[in-house]
């Protein structure tokens, strides 16, 4: 049988999955042994329920917790970070605004462009890539597989990562 | 929340599988289905609209009422009392909106008195705290039993993490308007979500037309538990001099108490199988004051008590390859409708009316993968209704992909509403009064819909559909020639066809569109077009960036001429432009809405309860909103 349609955002948020659990997290990130982890999206919430069916899963032996936060600010107590497309062009401020917190950042770009962010997804036709920014990820104290680096379609920043 | 069942739980579903995928798989698969959109709605068996909580905010729409004036095939009346909802033609004065369905995060809203759906000013909750509000059109019993005769509206709130600390809304405007919220929204640790919000609102457009609100909302969410409270109450007062008050007398007033508490469990028993257990509790109280000159000046007092329990037990599984089945029964105790009617002084009781009631309901829904690219989607219901013999209710839909961007959708189904307590058991003496009728029947509706939803673009979504409806059996009011008393007897009939066409578009800068146009006959069993009834309605909604996070929202709605219980009242265009900037400290927000922009004069038609044939409508009215977190 076919597969059925996939709707863009429903990739996507498979795709955050993933993501968690192909990366690290620092030591004291998540103090408690059953503390969620917290999957967060800044701006309009793109992904309807499917951000939400997330909370069934467990990663690294512990649940997810989709929410919505409304500043960087508030994002900083997030793991995950989706920047949703239309709060694109406030990316690096964003950024900027966490720091070293440990968060990992997930643009939501159209084209495949570079963003501040550790991960930037976006369309290669009608399929959805990546690109990874080592250097943002140090600074955010994160380890990326390499599984999820091999997947990537472009590493930056591996000089300033070393 | 049984909303999940049209569209929410196939999304979850699909992506619940994605998730089982690796990485490596994910990368080869297409993306077909365009979802720039808020919700992949399309799996509905209907032309589902969605309305967003940026949706209400970036257009200011301030009650349930003005979401749905943006809707397709959707028309507003408010005769400065309660807000009216009429759907694709369908809109008879003086309903009380009891054949749409109104449920608040999935259950049942509606009163066990009137069936009242409440959209205006008594809707118990704050559109701020609203995550989306969706209208799926079309016939609902097949799953939700009465009322869900030509739709179903879900509100859907937010949950304490979206707000992740307090927030705060301070408004005034012209009108004598006034209106305020505190919320506070977060999830602990432990991971219980909590949202705790308050709202009040007044507003006197008139010496007589003074409208007020106070609202609660708590909701404590844990694991697989959740415990909500819902709470409103609404004063109005009556500018028109409806039932033959006094015109110009102070003190005539009606009162709307709204109360729901809802307790639910919902958790998967197996990986591909969710059980969700409901119990809800619900109270309306209504209380209007009527100041008669008889003379002297006496005050009539119409109240009436409704306190209901409701069980429901819901299963949806995919369990089976290629079937997603839905199955589940509901159980409601009436503790309580009771009716009277009495002069305050000196005393006299015209009407004191107890009733208690039960009815319960069990259906079964199943979504059939025929082939890759179609689906059957097949449901009913039986309903054991308060009085009268059991109902069935069936839904067939047809769901096609012909091509990759493109869905087809076919749709037949059957939905009734029973007679309500008000109906049923209504009477006041006298001439000019109005009897009970404790034999009426339960009144049906038959639906087909066709529905065509083309993505030509992952940001650009083209919908047409086309519907025909039957309603037999009509409940409607008429005088008994025997003794001149009102009396509600199943002697109406009503037909409509009609077709609409929407068109959303959104850019990567944020700015959106959406515009839609519908048309509509509907005609009762004589060929009589229908009263408020327009023909033609169109609305377009915009939203657009301004440069350093300052956003416009744009509206233009039209609506043909209707006819009204007497004469006609024109066609009118309003235009409505809400302005919001961010503001210093973050997450600060200040919003201007201009509604009625143009100042455009117009009136609605009248329920036959007014002395007016038509009741002007609000000219501009300006409303500043300032937002704040914490």
């Amino acid at each position: 049988m076919r597969p059925q349609p996939v709707g863009e955002y429903e990739l996507k948020a498979a795709y955050l999955y993933n993501f968690a659990l192909l990366s690290e997290w620092p030591e004291g990130a998540l103090p408690a042994p059953d503390a969620p982890l917290a999957l967060c999206v800044l701006g309009r919430n793109p992904f309807g329920p499917s951000l939400a069916a997330l909370e069934v899963k467990t990663v690294h032996g512990r649940r997810l917790e989709a929410r919505q936060v409304p500043t960087a600010a508030a994002a900083r107590r997030c793991h995950l970070l989706f920047i949703a497309a239309p709060e694109l062009a406030r990316a690096s401020e964003i950024v900027a605004a966490l720091g070293d917190a440990p968060v990992l950042t997930v643009a939501d770009s159209g084209a495949a462009e570079r963003t501040p962010a550790v991960i930037t997804l976006g369309m290669h036709g009608s399929r959805v890539a990546f690109s990874v920014d080592l250097g943002a990820a140090k600074r955010a104290r994160l380890r990326l597989s390499s599984r999820l680096l091999r997947l990537a379609a472009g590493v930056a920043g591996a000089e300033e990562a070393r | 929340m049984p909303a999940a069942l049209a569209c929410a739980a196939q999304a979850g579903a699909a992506a619940r599988d994605l998730t089982e995928l690796p990485l490596e798989q994910l990368m080869a698969l297409e993306v077909t289905s365009a979802s720039r959109f808020p919700q992949r709605a399309s799996d509905a068996p209907s032309a589902v609209t969605v309305i967003t909580a940026d949706d209400i905010r970036a257009h200011g729409y301030r009650t349930l009422a003005d979401v749905l004036r943006s809707v397709r095939g959707l028309h507003v009346t408010y005769d400065r009392n309660y807000a009216y909802l009429g759907v694709q033609g369908f809109g008879r004065t003086g309903d009380y909106n009891s054949r749409v369905l109104l449920l608040i995060d999935g259950v049942r809203a509606n009163d066990n008195i009137y069936d009242q759906a409440s959209i205006g000013t008594e809707f118990p909750i704050d559109m701020e705290l609203v995550d989306r509000i969706e209208f799926v059109p079309g016939p609902g019993s097949s799953v939700y039993g009465s009322n869900a005769v030509f739709g179903v509206i879900n509100v859907v709130t937010r949950r304490g993490a979206d707000l992740g600390g307090a927030e705060a809304t301070a408004g005034a405007g012209s009108a004598s308007t006034a209106l305020g919220r505190a919320s506070w929204g977060g999830r602990t640790e432990a991971g219980t979500d909590v949202l705790l919000s308050v709202s009040g609102f007044r507003s006197r457009p008139g010496e007589l037309d003074s409208d007020r609100n106070r609202q609660l909302f708590a909701r404590a969410t844990r694991g697989p538990w959740a415990l909500q409270l819902v709470h409103g109450e609404r004063t109005k007062g009556i500018p028109t001099g409806a039932y033959g008050i006094v015109p110009d007398a102070p003190g005539s007033e009606t009162t709307d108490q709204w109360t729901y508490l809802n307790l639910r469990h919902a958790r998967p028993v197996r990986e591909d199988t969710e059980l969700t257990l409901q119990l809800s509790y619900g109270d309306y109280r209504y209380s209007g004051n009527y100041v008669y000159d008889m003379p002297p000046l006496v005050t009539n007092r119409d109240t009436a008590r409704g306190t209901w329990w409701d069980a429901e037990a819901r299963v949806v599984s995919t369990a089976w390859h290629g079937h997603k089945l839905v199955a589940g029964a509901q159980y409601q105790a009436d503790a309580r409708k009771d009716q009277f009617n009495f002069d305050l002084a000196p005393f006299a009781s015209y009407l004191d009316d107890r009733r208690r009631g039960k009815r319960s309901g069990i259906y079964l829904q199943d979504e059939i993968a025929l082939r890759a690219d179609l689906r059957l989607n097949a449901g009913i219901r039986y309903d054991q209704p308060y009085t009268g013999s059991g109902v069935l209710n069936p839904r067939l839909a047809l769901i096609w992909n012909p091509a990759e961007r493109m869905v087809l959708k076919l749709l037949h189904g059957n939905a009734y509403r029973a007679p309500n307590a008000y109906e049923l058991y209504y009477a006041a003496p006298g001439p000019g009064g109005q009897k009970g009728n404790p034999d009426l029947n339960i009144e049906r509706i038959r639906t087909t819909e066709a529905v065509a939803e083309y993505f030509v673009s992952p940001s650009l979504r083209l919908q047409a559909s086309a519907f025909r409806y039957e309603i037999r059996d009509l409940i409607e009011q008429v005088i008994d020639p025997a003794d001149g008393m009102a009396v509600f007897r199943n002697t109406g009939a009503a037909r409509s066809s009609g077709a609409g066409l929407e068109i959303e578009r959104r850019w990567s800068s944020g700015a959106r569109l959406r515009a839609n146009v519908s048309a509509q006959r509907a005609v009762d069993g004589n060929g009589t077009w229908l009263v408020n009834s327009p023909r033609r309605l169109a609305k377009l909604a915009a939203v657009v960036p301004l440069g350093g996070g300052v956003r416009a929202g744009a509206e233009l709605q039209y609506a043909s001429k209707r006819r009204t219980l007497a004469g006609e009242v024109p066609g009118f265009v309003i235009a409505n432009l809400t302005v919001t900037a961010p503001l210093p400290p973050r997450g600060a927000e200040l919003s201007v809405s201009l509604y009625n922009a143009l100042d455009k004069r117009y009136p609605d038609p009248a329920g036959p309860e007014h002395p007016q044939d038509r009741i002007e409508q609000d000219g501009r009215t300006l409303l500043a909103r300032l937002r704040l977190r914490f």
